[in-house]
């Protein structure tokens, strides 16, 4: 009993010292990745040299990376299709109207379909207000449909935010970030993001 | 309210909803905001246009059947969704709402883990569940930054956006920028309309 009571009298001050209450009201913690694997929504990016992904905290819908430029951003995100239609030209409008949706005077430039890995997808570019500047968006939409095992009907969207001034330098970084996108197979069940 | 029949369509068509009216865009943003969803009625693909106003349940209820993919959703969900709510004191409507954007509609993969909330490992892959009743428990008491569940982070919570707001601030999808707006549609345009008709 002696022992137990001198122990907690030894350990007491260090205790004292390491709770924090605050603990679980921390500030999220991100994660810093060279590649970004997501098997549940089946795809990989490869990050370039010279830049870092960061995934935030307790959510499995993509990553970020933050340009060298200190303001220009690169976002990817991953999730289900819930346009109510499974045609890839509704769903590129579903996406682009909740692109305008968080922005200030959205001004489309320009819109093309492509082929992205075999897929349907929908490259736009579009301008809008920040804090008084002019910006631009480069966004890049891959809709991946039902496949024969009733897997997939997910949307990709990489979406560049830059300063106008930036967007023909982070246009570069975008198309490089891009490349590195590479689909892997969907699950049925448990899967491994290693 | 105005339908337009997608079916006989082309995309292009599509994209450019608005000048068919004879409306041509003075911008080349004016052609996308006329369309404000899709929705499927018997196999067809339809625009609902903006006209029919935000805050209107988009479809006549004797025009809303329940699609089979809503249908197997609640069949197999609803009655959690309700308990949920009760147990979390909020709108079941909010949690069928986040569960559809985050399971697929309660798609293959997501019936493979059992987990209809999209719950992650600490933000790492999904969480494999050995049922949904174990995925809602998780998702009330477990879940989350502090590992205390949701059910307190969004217990009286009376608007969708006062829901996700809080699940938010919680750790949900600190990512997309547009998920609790696009939550909240999918609500307003996927759930409301066909609770009815799907028996939820």
């Amino acid at each position: 009993m002696r022992k137990i009571s001198t122990n907690i009298l030894v350990c007491l001050p260090f205790l004292v010292c390491f709770y924090n209450p605050n603990k679980s009201l921390r500030s999220p913690q991100e994660r810093k990745v060279a590649q970004y694997v997501n098997c549940d929504y089946g795809y990989v990016v490869r990050i370039p040299p010279g830049l870092v992904g960061q995934v935030p905290e307790y959510q499995n819908h993509g990553f970020y990376i933050r340009l060298p430029d200190g303001n220009s951003t690169i976002n990817v995100s991953n999730e289900f299709n819930m346009s109510e239609s499974a045609l890839p030209a509704a769903v590129f409008h579903y996406e682009l109207k909740f692109a305008a949706e968080v922005r200030i005077g959205w001004k489309i430039l320009s819109r093309r379909y492509k082929k992205v890995k075999g897929l349907d997808a929908m490259t736009a570019t579009a301008t809008y207000k920040d804090k008084g500047a002019q910006w631009k968006s480069r966004i890049l939409i891959v809709y991946r449909p039902l496949d024969e095992e009733g897997l997939g009907n997910i949307v990709y969207l990489f979406e560049l935010s830059t300063p106008l001034a930036r967007y023909k330098e982070t246009s570069l970084a975008f198309d490089r970030v891009v490349g590195g996108f590479e689909l892997t197979k969907l699950p049925r069940g448990p899967c491994s993001n290693d | 309210m105005r339908f337009i029949d997608y079916s006989s369509m082309s995309d292009d068509d599509i994209l450019n909803l608005g000048e068919s009216a004879g409306n041509a865009p003075r911008h080349e943003a004016d052609r996308y905001p006329p369309v404000d969803h899709w929705v499927t009625i018997d196999h067809r693909h339809i625009p609902i246009t903006e006209s029919q106003g935000r805050r209107h349940v988009p479809i006549p209820s004797r025009q809303a059947k329940c699609p089979p993919q809503k249908k197997a959703f609640f069949d197999a969900l609803g009655g959690i969704f309700k308990a949920m709510g009760k147990a979390a004191d909020t709108d079941p409507d909010f949690i069928a709402a986040l569960s559809a954007y985050e399971s697929g509609w309660l798609g293959q993969h997501a019936q493979g883990l059992h987990n209809p909330f999209g719950l992650t490992k600490a933000g790492g892959k999904n969480l494999s569940l050995r049922s949904y009743g174990a995925a809602a428990s998780y998702w009330l008491y477990h879940a989350g930054r502090d590992r205390k569940g949701y059910a307190r982070v969004v217990s009286g919570a009376k608007t969708i956006e006062a829901f996700l707001a809080a699940l938010r601030t919680g750790g949900y999808n600190a990512a997309t920028k547009n998920w609790a707006a696009k939550i909240a549609e999918l609500r307003r345009t996927s759930i409301l309309p066909f609770k009815s008709a799907c028996g939820f």
